[in-house]
């Protein structure tokens, strides 16, 4: 079930908050798991006994950990296990046919590939669990004993599908305790609706726009440009509105979910983007893989090494294919460029400067990332660099600078902080928000998105295959 | 009396700690039963766990049909003579769908004005995109339906006749006085 549905937001969540405020506190976490549970199995009803089962597995396993404290082979041994167990599941169903066809083009044999379908949102609730499993053994946290907690956090429908990424520890207290009410609520609905509007008004909309463009057997330079732009913001408002829902829908059961993103194309370099885009999976990353590593209290040779390794890993979890894999080794190679040799130049350019050389560099990487292999977008490139290319300019590229003129400039200034700057301006009359031009904005924001959903068909999720 | 007094308390703490010893072994057996569950759950989930994905791979698997061999089984049994080959282009103007969403696509579409004929493959990423695209078909149908309705009384026939089916991740859409058996060769394959 999509967020941006009729069928979620008129029937699914209405009755889903309905029974939450309606049942008695203790039972709060049951009515979301099952609720959770419906929310999965409405798309995937196959693939809802493989998640059930890894909760029960990761839940045995965490108890086993905590069984274990003090015996430091025992729970290292049971942690191995229990890790390796997960990463296979992941592996096999997100991988296993990448690797097959791998197998099959380099070596003299021909394994026959009878690939499945990638159960959705299982890297994010696999990484989830993994969290929760590596602190037990860490004993930052405590162990979950009541069932229905665990299958809460593994399940829980506002971030399940596409994240954010929520470390057991960061809602450990909020699981068993938390305090629910009517500004919390209405802080949610609006973040809710914030998202929606991101998703359904700009990045569907920008979407057709790249659609239009790269459908073009031939294109300009500036063609290939515009269309190169219009996937940057989709990408962009796409999976920034989908983690606005999941932080809404969050605050509207009660809980506190950390920010996903910040302004990432305001980034001064990539590695100033990189603390702003999928924060979540950016920490993941480095509490669980880069610090064990070493991290940067390592010589030059293995820091290197540690980052390469890390951004491989980062685009793999993206997908199964070889764009994602120069995508990650592409971050990797700036990133260690950055440290070690532009890092404090990079500090001194004005910040017009960084920020243009942060979008070029972001921009180059998205092609890359969009595939749909790494063929079709060397090509793409090439155009947009002249090679390939029908002439420097045409008219289906003023067509589309013409034809959305607006959303560009919407586009431009929502993806930075002047639209909440110019919000507080004209929403806060002193000290209180003017109540009557808040509802209006929002009611009408919400309208004009639900009008969106119901005439138009084009509406995917780009980070639901991840 | 104050020697036996002694003695007593002496008497009770060695019984105490000879009931403790004799209570160990039953802790520590109580701990490893404990254990032992523990473990058969553990390990008995990842055998479930095996279980399903076997069945899944028996029931569910993609199995071998490559694109190029459902693709040549659609083209196949499809009358081309009036039709065109679509490109992505013709893809996003006719169904609104971009091409680079999906693995692999081949569309036919007729190259007569009053023409309704068209055929469409598609092979989606994941099987989480067969609405989506489905949704666009529908639509796609549903234009035509009102452009034909009232005076194409044979357009309107074949599109009542069209097929729209889902098999996997391979998506199918015929307009055509061929429907079924396009269906069949396609069923034939995937």
């Amino acid at each position: 079930m999509l967020f941006s549905s009729v069928v979620f937001l008129f029937t699914f969540l209405p009755l889903t908050i309905l029974l939450y405020y309606l049942a008695p506190r203790k039972a709060r976490n049951a009515v979301l798991l099952a609720a959770s549970l419906i929310f999965y199995a409405w798309g995937e009803p196959v693939y809802i006994f493989l998640m059930l089962l890894s909760i029960m597995f990761n839940y045995f396993s965490g108890i086993d950990l905590a069984r274990n404290e003090g015996r430091k082979e025992e729970q290292k041994k049971s942690l191995i296990i229990t890790v390796i167990v997960n990463l296979l599941i992941l592996g096999f169903f997100k991988y296993y046919g990448f690797l097959v066809e791998n197998m099959n083009a380099v070596l003299p044999v021909q394994i026959p590939v009878r690939k499945l379908e990638l159960p959705i949102g299982i890297s994010f609730y696999t990484f989830q669990t993994l969290s929760y499993i590596i602190d037990v053994y860490r004993g930052k946290v405590n162990v979950l004993i009541n069932p229905i907690d665990f299958g809460t956090y593994v399940t829980m429908f506002p971030q399940l599908i596409a994240g954010p990424i929520v470390r057991y520890a960061d809602v450990e207290e909020q699981l068993r305790k938390r305090r629910e009410n009517i500004y919390k609520f209405g802080q949610g609905a609006r973040l809710f609706i914030v998202g929606l509007a991101k998703k359904v008004l700009l990045a569907n909309t920008v979407g057709a726009v790249y659609t239009e463009a790269a459908a073009q057997a031939q294109t300009s330079v500036l063609t290939a440009w515009i269309g190169c732009i219009a996937y940057t913001f989709q990408i962009y408002y796409d999976f920034s509105g989908y983690s606005d829902m999941a932080l809404g829908l969050g605050k509207m059961f009660g809980f506190e979910f950390l920010q996903n993103f910040r302004y990432p194309y305001i980034a001064r370099s990539v590695t100033d983007f990189w603390r702003r885009w999928h924060i979540s999976l950016g920490n993941w990353f480095r509490e669980y893989v880069y610090i064990p590593l070493g991290g940067n209290r390592v010589s030059i040779a293995r820091h290197i090494m540690n980052l390469m390794i890390v951004w491989i890993l980062t685009g793999l979890w993206h997908g199964a294919s070889w764009n994602f894999v120069v995508w990650g080794l592409y971050y990797g190679v700036i990133l260690i460029i950055e440290k070690y040799v532009t890092g404090k130049l990079l500090a001194k350019l004005p910040e017009v400067i960084g920020v243009l050389y942060c979008m070029f560099l972001v921009m180059i990487g998205w092609v890359l990332f969009a595939g749909p292999g790494l063929k079709e977008a060397v090509v793409y490139l090439g155009r947009m660099f002249g090679a390939g290319a029908a002439g420097i300019v045409d008219r289906q590229a003023l067509y589309l600078i013409k034809s959305n003129w607006l959303l560009w400039i919407f586009l431009v200034a929502g993806s930075t902080p002047a639209v909440h700057r110019l919000g507080q301006v004209l929403l806060w009359d002193e000290e209180r928000e003017a109540v009557a031009p808040v509802a209006v904005l929002y009611l009408g924001m919400f309208l004009v998105s639900v009008v969106y959903l119901v005439t138009e068909s084009y509406n995917p999720f780009l980070y639901f295959r991840f | 009396m104050t020697t036996s007094k002694k003695e007593t308390v002496r008497d009770r703490k060695e019984r105490q700690e000879e009931q403790q010893i004799q209570q160990e072994p039953k802790k520590v057996k109580g701990q490893q039963k404990r254990a032992d569950l523990l473990g058969i759950l553990r390990y008995g989930t990842v055998g479930i766990l095996l279980v399903y994905i076997i069945v899944l791979m028996a029931v569910k698997g993609d199995g071998n049909t490559s694109f190029t061999e459902a693709e040549a089984a659609v083209e196949g049994a499809v009358n081309t003579t009036k039709m065109t080959k679509g490109s992505g282009r013709d893809l996003k103007r006719l169904y609104r769908l971009n091409a680079g969403d999906y693995e692999n696509v081949l569309l036919y579409y007729t190259r007569e004005t009053m023409g309704v004929e068209e055929v469409l493959l598609i092979h989606v990423r994941s099987e989480n995109d067969t609405e989506a695209v489905k949704a666009a078909i529908e639509k796609r149908r549903q234009i035509q339906f009102e452009n034909f309705e009232g005076y194409g009384a044979e357009q309107v026939s074949l599109l009542d006749s069209s097929i729209i089916k889902t098999k996997g991740r391979y998506v199918l859409f015929v307009v055509s006085p061929d429907a079924e058996r396009i269906e069949k060769a396609f069923d034939h394959v995937v």
